[in-house]
């Protein structure tokens, strides 16, 4: 099965500092993989650069076949690629439907201008079919019931992290990138998390690559690891054998550092 | 709509919650409230008909209009109200007064011009401050073309001979509203491709130095070819044509019965571009009342808020804000068309940096992104453009006139200099309320719910209980 | 994040070998003032020549469109009094640019206003003056004359500086932590306010609302440089006292700002306040009052460069703020905003410019765009270089991190 994404020997700089360098990572479609490494290492820059958010000095992107480096970010979500945020970027002052369905921009192709002025049937039923799917999203990723209508920034974190996911799955992606998205959970959130990605490729078909932290879900979800340090990866394979790897050991712990297995 | 729990379904038979509405709104509830209005818009019409000057009247007569729109009633019952004030009353006494039809010309005009800003302002979040640009350029393409001008190109202002005829019928008018939204649309593109990547404050100064642009450009196209006639401005510019008998024939002279007074070309006209004005000012309310219901409006509030974010999720940035641009400037540039043919006079000075602060005024104080906001912003400020400081003006001058004594001051009114002039302090004004906007109601009067929320990010109490946290409830009922 | 107030490299460097003790270099006065007085040298020669080499240029190029006159001849004559009418008009640019650039680069904010502030020190000086000549005060010798001009521009920087801390106070520090529009809506408001404020205190005064630079002392004389001989007649280049006082009083400014900045004490403060506000609380500097300091400082060099532009065109008018007030905004944008070497450049660059465009444009274009167009000249300028590099000339290129 030809992968979904490709980097090729990324590289980004940023005035003199080299943020990433030379990175090559193979994704295949319907993976649950993961990107870790110690902070500041540079995997959000990774993910900018999928996204096109930053334009990669050297390298290629390729996302299901065609290559993508240099697009603009919101040609790539046309494409079927979409992501959530380290710090959540929701829109704090829209309401929570509001949020989804501007996730379904790319999708909503039928709810013109001219329509909306003139209120065509072809409109109407647009608006109200984003309505229904915002609102199915939002069940699907676990939102009580009767939220929809609340301001984003009033709800408490672990809601908004899971709106944004719903906002990313209104466009539709083959592939959806989750920088962080355990930050700053408790543990029955980590859980249910865990399980929401699952749901993701199961029930979705979307393949998944996590940013993470908490080397539990990492650990307990990703069929495949990728490790980056200063800017590059140092290693990749299965969790099992990612985690025993000393240079791995070493980028997190420091240079004598061992780990007793427990 | 999500069902909220606490409040019932169902949209058109329900007592409405009003606990979270203003004064105002809470006073006229109930059956009482309709008759309230209309006895009032009754005695105000009544005294504004036998008392056409009094310039507390005629701020009574628009108040009213506002308290329609605070009525918590249905509304088509709010619409008819409006609708009698606007194409009734205020014509009515307009026949008395031609003035009221002017004020109501200009309000209409300039609240046009105010929700076209909004929409660059208020919903996409760019700070335009040369907005008058796109008036300017609606208003000299009839300007040039309805008038004698394009026999003028090439001699120099003032020199020319006046005809009796004209290079285009005066009935070219109407197409020329399109050509005015086109142009003005385009103009709108051609500012925005290279504004837009800018950040806030620098759009701001950048699109101020456009408007100052195009005013230089009025002033000066007046070699090698004579395009605008340079600061004596174009004149006379046609207006479209009207049949016989609204102009000469039996409409005026039942009106000139009715009225006591003569009817002439001059006042069925204004009573034309009133109701023009009127109706492409409600045209343009709905208009963005619908866009901003909708995939666009949204992609504008993303890209306000955040747009790295709005990016991401797949709205293209440049695109989206140069719709704004050029919706904006779409609506100037038809008004423009319509005032030059009103005043049948353009001149530079009509488009000058304080007209666009002018309309900035309007937004703000309104409410940015408030779309009833801005229309009373804009009537606040018009009339106290041509009514209030003018009525002021007079009354100074007239005491001057006179032998009394400035209190406190023990000097005669007589001696006050006559530079000292009300009418000429518009700027004083402006400056004034801006700044105490900014500082203590940045959302303006009539606030858009998002804005409010903004401004006033610390005292939102707003919060759901804790315990709503427990995800895995899931729905058994029905959606 | 963008360019704090650049100093132009006087830092402090230590050195520390493994065992040495901590020796930190101080900053050396002398060198404070001769390296700005340097870097305007340069800027003055450089862009003056290549003004000069394009102008010329284009004249050959364009010889050949006029018949009714030599276009190179007329250039050449032309150029020298061009040159040093764009000098006197870009020191003053210079000089109000400054006020702009301070204030950006402490608060990442442009005082639309700075141009009023420029307004209201002019006509405080030039009201001193009137109210000396009521009293026969200025009737005196050459060097009371001088004296005067300097009380004039000193009653100028007070009002002003002053100004601009009440403006501060008032209309922008309530605002500190809005949206970045809010305040900038704001200057507004206090640009327009205060444009009519003086129209209503001039007309309640003297009836009328501008007034006009009263006429004294040895200014208005010309001092010939030099005589060029041309064909069959002598051409003298003379620069009148009154131009040779303003960029002098403008140099100085100048270098005391630079001074200011990289050689005391709260030029540190201000500097560090512009790269960081909120650590530099931490270490103990009052934000707020150097703030209000910043303002103070600025508003004091705007008035300055107000009475200086006063005494030039010997007129001031509730709405003379307007245009030098963008074209100074213009100018500091053009050398870099937020850094203070870029505002010296931009504003030079920027006179240069338009003074040569109301000399030759009417030239160039055979009559087509006159002198008029050269307050639009500002204007592009600030489009294309916010399109092209809005960095400007001597700004950093900033890299963004999402």
């Amino acid at each position: 099965m030809a992968p979904i994404l490709e980097l090729h020997k990324i590289t980004k700089r940023f005035g003199g500092l080299v943020a990433v360098s030379g990175v090559e990572i193979s994704l295949d479609k319907g993976r649950i993989a993961s990107i870790i490494g110690p902070n500041g290492a540079g995997k959000t820059t990774i993910f900018n650069s999928i996204t096109g958010v930053y334009k990669p000095e050297e390298g290629t992107v390729v996302f299901d076949g065609h290559p993508i480096t240099g697009m603009r970010p919101d040609q790539i979500t046309a494409m079927g690629m979409c992501r959530t945020f380290q710090n959540i970027r929701l829109f704090q002052n829209m309401s929570v439907m509001e949020n989804v369905m501007v996730g379904a921009h790319t999708r909503t192709t039928q709810s013109t201008g001219i329509g909306a002025v003139l209120r065509t049937k072809a409109f109407r039923e647009a608006e109200e079919a984003v309505r229904l799917k915002a609102k199915q999203l939002l069940r699907f990723v676990d939102l009580p019931l009767g939220l929809g209508d609340q301001l984003a920034r009033n709800l408490p974190y672990g809601q908004q992290r899971r709106i944004e996911i719903a906002r990313a799955l209104a466009a539709e992606p083959k592939l959806i990138l989750l920088d962080e998205p355990t930050a700053g959970m408790n543990p029955q959130e980590t859980e249910a998390a865990i399980r929401l990605f699952r749901r993701l490729r199961d029930e979705m078909g979307i393949t998944v690559l996590l940013i993470e932290h908490d080397m539990k879900v990492v650990m307990g979800i990703s069929e495949w690891v990728s490790v980056i340090d200063y800017g590059q990866k140092i290693a990749e394979g299965t969790p099992a054998e990612v985690r025993k790897n000393q240079r791995v050991i070493e980028a997190y712990l420091g240079r004598h550092a061992t780990v007793h297995e427990g | 709509m999500s069902e909220q729990p606490g409040k019932s379904s169902g949209s058109k038979s329900t007592k409405r919650d009003l606990s979270d509405e203003g004064l105002i709104t809470r006073l006229l509830a109930g059956p009482l409230g309709p008759i309230f209005v209309i006895g009032y818009l009754a005695v105000v019409t009544f005294l504004l008909y036998r008392e056409p000057r009094a310039l507390l009247l005629r701020f009574l007569l628009f108040a009213g209009l506002l308290l329609i729109y605070y009525m918590p009633h249905k509304a088509w019952l709010k619409l008819l109200l409006a609708g009698v004030t606007v194409v009734a009353i205020i014509p009515a006494v307009g026949l008395k007064n031609p003035f009221l039809l002017e004020i109501g010309f200009q309000v209409a005009t300039f609240a046009t011009l105010a929700l076209g800003l909004n929409i660059v302002v208020g919903f996409a979040g760019l700070l335009d401050l040369g907005y008058v640009a796109f008036f300017a350029v609606g208003a000299y393409l009839w300007a040039i073309f309805g008038s004698q001008q394009l026999w003028q190109l090439h001699s120099s202002p003032g020199t020319a001979t006046v005809y009796n005829v004209f290079p285009l019928g005066a009935w070219w008018f109407w197409p020329f509203l399109i050509f005015g939204i086109t142009a003005a649309a385009g103009a709108g593109m051609l500012l925005g491709t290279p504004v837009l990547r800018l950040r806030g404050d620098y759009l701001a100064i950048v699109t101020l130095g456009f408007g100052e642009v195009i005013r230089v450009l009025a002033n000066n196209l007046d070699k090698p070819i004579n395009l605008t006639n340079g600061p004596q401005g174009i004149t006379p510019i046609q207006r479209p044509p009207l049949p016989d008998f609204i102009l000469h024939g039996a409409l005026p002279n039942w009106l000139s019965q009715v009225s006591g007074r003569t009817i002439g070309e001059g006042d069925m006209y204004a009573f034309f571009f009133y109701f023009l004005a009127v109706v492409w000012l409600v045209f343009t309310i709905a208009f963005a009342g619908r866009l901003e219901n909708s995939r666009l409006g949204r992609s504008w509030t993303a890209i306000r808020e955040d747009d790295v974010a709005a990016v991401a999720m797949g709205v293209p940035l440049r695109r989206t804000k140069l719709t704004a641009f050029a919706i904006g400037a779409a609506f100037s540039g038809a008004m423009g068309v319509i005032y030059a043919a009103n005043r049948t006079f353009v001149s530079p000075e009509t488009f000058s940096l304080t007209q666009s602060i002018s309309v900035l005024v309007m937004v703000i104080l309104g409410g940015l992104g408030s779309i009833p906001g801005v229309v009373l912003g804009a009537a606040i400020v018009t009339m106290l453009n041509i009514d209030v400081l003018q009525t002021l003006s007079l009354q100074l001058s007239s005491l001057r006139q006179g032998t009394g004594m400035i209190p406190l001051i023990g000097v005669p009114w007589a001696e006050l200099p006559t530079q000292l002039d009300p009418a000429r302090y518009q700027r004083l004004v402006f400056g004034l309320l801006l700044i105490i906007m900014m500082i203590f109601r940045p959302e303006g009067i009539i606030p858009s719910r998002r804005r409010k929320l903004e401004l006033h990010e610390d005292d939102d109490p707003l919060a759901p209980p804790a315990d709503s946290e427990n995800v895995l409830i899931t729905s058994t009922g029905g959606d | 994040m963008t360019n704090p107030i650049d100093a132009g490299g006087a830092a402090a460097v230590s050195t520390m070998p493994a065992s040495a003790p901590l020796r930190v270099r101080r900053t050396n006065p002398i060198k404070e003032i001769l390296r700005p007085l340097g870097q305007l040298l340069i800027f003055v020669l450089g862009s003056s020549i290549v003004m000069a080499l394009i102008t010329v240029a284009l004249a050959l190029i364009l010889r050949p469109t006029r018949d009714d006159m030599d276009m190179l001849q007329i250039t050449l004559i032309l150029l020298p009094q061009v040159l040093i009418d764009g000098l006197v008009l870009g020191f003053m640019y210079a000089t109000i640019a400054l006020g702009y650039t301070m204030v950006y680069g402490v608060l990442e904010f442009i005082n639309f206003a700075h141009g009023e502030i420029f307004m209201f020190g002019a006509f405080a000086g030039v009201e001193l003056l009137l109210w000396i000549e009521r009293t026969n005060g200025l009737d005196v010798g050459n060097l009371a004359a001088y004296g005067l001009i300097i009380v004039a521009i000193i009653v100028g920087m007070v009002i002003s500086g002053l100004l601009a801390i009440t403006t501060e106070r008032l209309a922008y520090r309530p605002l500190r932590g809005a949206p970045r529009l809010i305040p900038l809506i704001s200057a507004i408001g206090v640009s327009f306010f205060l444009q009519d404020m003086m129209r209503f205190m001039q007309s309640a005064i003297n009836g009328d609302f501008y007034r006009t630079f009263p006429d004294f002392g040895p200014f208005g004389k010309r001092i010939t440089l030099f005589s060029m001989p041309l064909d069959d007649r002598t051409i003298d280049i003379a620069i009148q006292v009154k131009s040779l006082i303003i960029i002098i009083v403008a140099i100085i400014m100048l270098v005391g700002l630079n001074y200011l900045v990289n050689a005391t004490r709260l030029g540190k403060a201000i500097r560090s306040v512009a790269q960081d506000q909120r650590t530099s609380s931490l270490m103990g500097i009052n934000v707020n009052r150097i703030i209000a300091l910043t303002f103070l400082i600025g508003g004091a060099l705007g008035g300055a460069a107000g009475v200086l532009f006063a005494f030039k065109f010997t007129r001031a008018d509730p709405y003379m703020g307007f245009l030098p007030g963008l074209k100074a905004f213009t100018a500091a944008v053009l050398g870099g905003i937020g850094n203070i070497t870029g505002a010296m450049l931009g504003g030079i660059v920027l006179g240069l410019l338009e003074s040569f465009a109301a000399a030759y444009l009417s030239i160039f274009t055979n009559g087509a765009m006159g002198a008029e167009y050269k307050d639009i000249l500002a204007f592009a300028i600030l489009i294309l270089i916010l399109v092209f590099r809005p960095s400007g000339l001597l700004g950093s290129k900033t890299t963004q991190k999402a």
